[in-house]
């Protein structure tokens, strides 16, 4: 009998994994943003997404007081950071965010749908194969606070209260708030995850990153601590490193490497976890080098 | 040599036997394997400058260029031609010989 019940779940295990790759290499799956799911689809994924979710924002802690607030400084945030994939009361999203799949929800709905964590989560973390992004260092924790305070208060707000909190914010951008503590991660983790946030590993391979392999598009980062110079250009040493990433036309004209808006804490710590990757140049070449200098 | 050497950059990537050995021994009597790593070359790990393991496929040159291979024999030859700003130095590599070593590191191996 024992023997039987496994049979039967190895022709189960084996039937499904066939039916898995028939679906997938079969071209039964639509990939295209084009072609909507099948509704049973649609909610799978979508039940799949909100547990998960649930889970990962459970750990998030609303600050004390934390309320909903139509406030001009929040509507201007979130006009300027939101409104062009999620519109607004009254105001569409850009063009190019129509046509996503998943399509940015409406985020009225959101505020009555979901709880002020998850909401925080969705801005803080972002989500896989969505077109939302993580505003992770690109935002403080507080005006993510002050976001997630404005999308509870969205379902308060007419569209004519909407605009008139928005035209009274924008000229308040950028808040002048008091610069956040940094989180206590050593500075290389920290550049480490920097360099995820601005898309570095989409040009060059750099361990600790995930990404396409092979890939050169700009030259592997696994030894750029090594080498003698910095894009070829300059002097290897950190402050060159981080001179480079924050603004490479200004060290060559011609370099196909863009300004990725890197600010100078960003570009520091990508230059320490860098330089953590290989030995630094002096130390290889040890007597020799200091016979040259 | 040198028709030959025009020839077998013209014709794409593959590379005989011959043209690829030329191309080894330019390779070694410039010493670009003191500045870079390069497959198929012995003792060629320079950290100086970039690896060239990925010329066959990388998009540019230096990062300032697109990667073909008139442009990247003309680079070996003259640099600073291509970028004023380059640390590369101009190591009076021929016409012929910049084909060449251009044809062999664009071959994928």
């Amino acid at each position: 009998m024992r023997r039987l019940r496994r049979d039967l779940a190895v022709a189960a295990l084996a039937i499904l994994l066939a039916f898995g790759g028939v679906f997938l290499f079969g071209a039964f799956w639509d990939i295209s943003a084009i072609r909507q799911h099948p509704l049973w689809v649609y909610r799978g994924l979508g039940a799949a997404r909100d547990a998960l979710v649930a889970a990962d924002a459970a750990s998030v802690a609303t600050p004390a007081g934390f309320e909903p607030s139509a406030e001009p400084a929040g509507a201007a945030l979130y006009q300027v950071h939101c409104a062009q994939c999620h519109g607004g009361p009254g105001v569409a999203p850009q063009d190019f965010a129509l046509g996503m799949m998943p399509v940015p929800p409406p985020l009225v709905a959101a505020a009555r749908e979901r709880p002020a964590e998850q909401i925080f989560w969705f801005i803080r973390d972002g989500l896989k194969m969505s077109g939302m992004p993580s505003w992770s260092t690109r935002m403080s924790e507080a005006e993510m606070w002050r976001i997630t305070a404005f999308v509870e208060a969205l379902p308060s707000l007419s569209p004519v209260a909407y605009r008139d909190l928005v035209a009274e914010g924008v000229d308040r951008l950028p808040l002048s708030e008091a610069p956040e503590a940094l989180p206590a991660v050593p500075l290389a983790e920290r550049g480490r995850v920097a360099m995820q946030l601005h898309a570095c590993r989409s040009c060059h391979e750099i361990p600790g990153l995930v990404g396409r392999a092979p890939l050169a598009v700009g030259p592997p980062l696994g030894r750029v601590a090594s080498r003698r110079y910095i894009a070829g250009v300059l002097p290897n040493t950190p402050e060159n490193l981080a001179r480079w990433i924050m603004d490479p036309q200004e060290v060559n004209p011609l370099s196909a490497m863009p300004d990725l808006g890197v600010d100078a804490a960003d570009a520091r710590a990508m230059a320490a976890y860098l330089y953590t990757l290989s030995p630094p140049r002096i130390e290889r070449e040890g007597a020799l080098a200091l016979e040259m200098e | 040599m040198r028709i030959a050497a025009l020839v077998a950059v013209l014709a794409g990537p593959a590379l005989g036997q011959d043209d690829a050995a030329a191309a080894r021994a330019a390779i070694a009597e410039h010493g670009c394997g003191t500045c870079h790593v390069i497959p198929g070359i012995p003792g060629a790990d320079g950290l100086t400058g970039p690896p060239l393991t990925r010329m066959h496929s990388q998009p540019y040159i230096a990062g300032v260029v697109p990667n073909e291979a008139d442009l990247l024999a003309a680079f070996i030859m003259d640099p600073q031609a291509i970028d004023p700003r380059s640390a590369m130095p101009d190591l009076g590599v021929s016409g012929a010989d910049a084909a060449r070593i251009a044809a062999y590191l664009r071959t994928r191996r």
